[in-house]
């Protein structure tokens, strides 16, 4: 027969060992997830943090750009381009060179190529890149005046690039131009089944 | 017989005390080590609690830190610095690719020979930003024609130079004796340019050596004439 106090002390034992395995070791292991949760957090707040640094110098710089600039930037590279400004701006820069347009046209933008990703997700790689806008000109001019025309272009205050010309010497000397003028939006009319 | 008056068959005890039997304590190891083994456990147990809901706490506190940094970030702001940075990379990107039509103009006037005349010009520029000219071209004779080809093919501009259907045409007259096409040679000039050679770039920073062939120097320059003029450049080419 077991005496009452070994009795006692084995169930002392017993009862510590009990509750360094259910209670103390369970314990210490969810402190340790806690702790390792813990980490995790304190390095996304750094980055989330971070992010907000970077973001708060880029606002404070963007912001120190004068509005004088920021309105020549956005001229320069508009959100859309306009079909009406743009052919009026054409006419008039061949009024300064003493031309008369005979037409002009708006020739649209090129429709974007979407691509799908192995899920079947549209994707359009360019969407950062400007969308160039034609417009179609032809005008009779002397020599010089061309080089006017493609002078004032030149010194537009958004971009008139010259895609495609044509220039046929005619009769008195005259020439018959027919061009492809490029400008550019800066903002993609995307289709609408492509999902960003 | 002896008078004993402690005579008994009956053993007596004396006056004499028996030594008292105390108790002898045994320290039991085992007891001590079980005691010591459930206090442990217990105060274990007690820190351990308290240092999980300081643990807990402290990520509560996280938690309430990471929220407040994701609350702090403004989707607005960098929309619109993301934007702002994607319209002056397109402008840049524009401006870099920029190419004046008229200093190729300009250094073809200067590098085409007196006898030399265009009776039309085609212009394309690739998606490269290379531009490709396309001139029918009529000269006196073969030996303007070999000089004019080797006048663009020295040019450090001129990518590619080729002459294409090359043919000699004699003089044609109508019966009343009227000269209705000059004789001599034809043939059709396809002169590839680089766009580097002819940048179209602000004033401050203009420098060409496109065309650089021979010691001619032509240079145009262009000045900001209204208000719908904001770049004032110069376009030299050397010829």
């Amino acid at each position: 027969m077991i005496p009452y106090g070994l009795f006692s002390q084995v169930l002392l034992i017993i009862t510590s060992v009990l509750l360094v395995l259910t209670y103390i070791k369970p314990a210490f292991v969810e402190i340790s997830n806690t702790q390792e949760e813990i980490e995790t957090y304190q390095a996304e707040i750094e980055k989330v943090s971070s992010v907000n640094s970077k973001l708060a110098a880029l606002v404070s710089e963007y912001d120190n750009v004068p509005n004088q600039d920021k309105i020549k930037l956005l001229t320069y590279m508009p959100d859309k381009v306009d079909s009406v400004s743009v052919p009026r701006d054409l006419d008039a820069i061949a009024k300064r060179a003493g031309v008369n347009l005979e037409s002009v046209s708006y020739d649209g933008a090129p429709e974007p190529v979407v691509q799908y990703d192995e899920t079947g997700t549209p994707f359009f790689e360019d969407v950062n890149t400007s969308e160039p806008h034609t417009f179609s000109v032809s005008f009779e001019s002397s020599y010089s005046q061309l080089k006017e025309v493609l002078s004032l272009m030149e010194e537009n205050i958004y971009p008139l690039e010259l895609k495609e010309m044509s220039v046929i010497e005619g009769e008195g000397g005259f020439l018959t131009v027919e061009m492809q003028v490029v400008t550019y939006a800066s903002i993609r009319e995307l289709p609408p089944e492509v999902v960003f | 017989m002896p008078n004993n008056p402690n005579t008994s068959f009956i053993p007596k005890q004396g006056p004499v005390r028996r030594p008292r039997q105390t108790a002898a304590r045994h320290v039991h190891v085992l007891s001590v080590f079980a005691y010591m083994v459930f206090a442990s456990s217990l105060v274990a147990s007690v820190g351990v609690f308290f240092y999980q809901k300081h643990v807990e706490t402290q990520l509560q506190q996280q938690v309430a830190e990471l929220n407040t940094a994701i609350a702090d970030f403004s989707q607005e702001d960098m929309d619109e610095v993301r934007m702002f940075n994607n319209r002056l990379t397109q402008a840049r990107e524009r401006l870099e690719k920029g190419v004046s039509i008229v200093s190729i103009l300009d250094a073809l006037e200067a590098s085409v020979l007196q006898a030399v005349s265009f009776e039309e010009l085609n212009l394309v520029r690739a998606d490269a930003g290379d531009i490709e000219l396309e001139a029918s071209i009529t000269t006196d004779s073969f030996d303007s024609a070999l000089f004019q080809r080797g006048v663009f093919e020295r040019s450090n501009a001129v990518n590619s130079m080729s002459v294409e259907d090359l043919a000699l045409e004699s003089q044609t007259s109508s019966e009343e004796g009227d000269v209705i096409t000059d004789g001599g040679v034809r043939f059709i000039a396809k002169i590839g340019v680089l766009a580097t050679s002819v940048p179209n770039v602000p004033k401050s920073v203009m420098t060409t050596d496109a065309f650089s062939d021979n010691d001619t120097s032509l240079s145009s320059s262009t000045a900001t004439s209204s208000d719908e003029t904001v770049l004032e450049e110069t376009n030299e080419v050397t010829i």
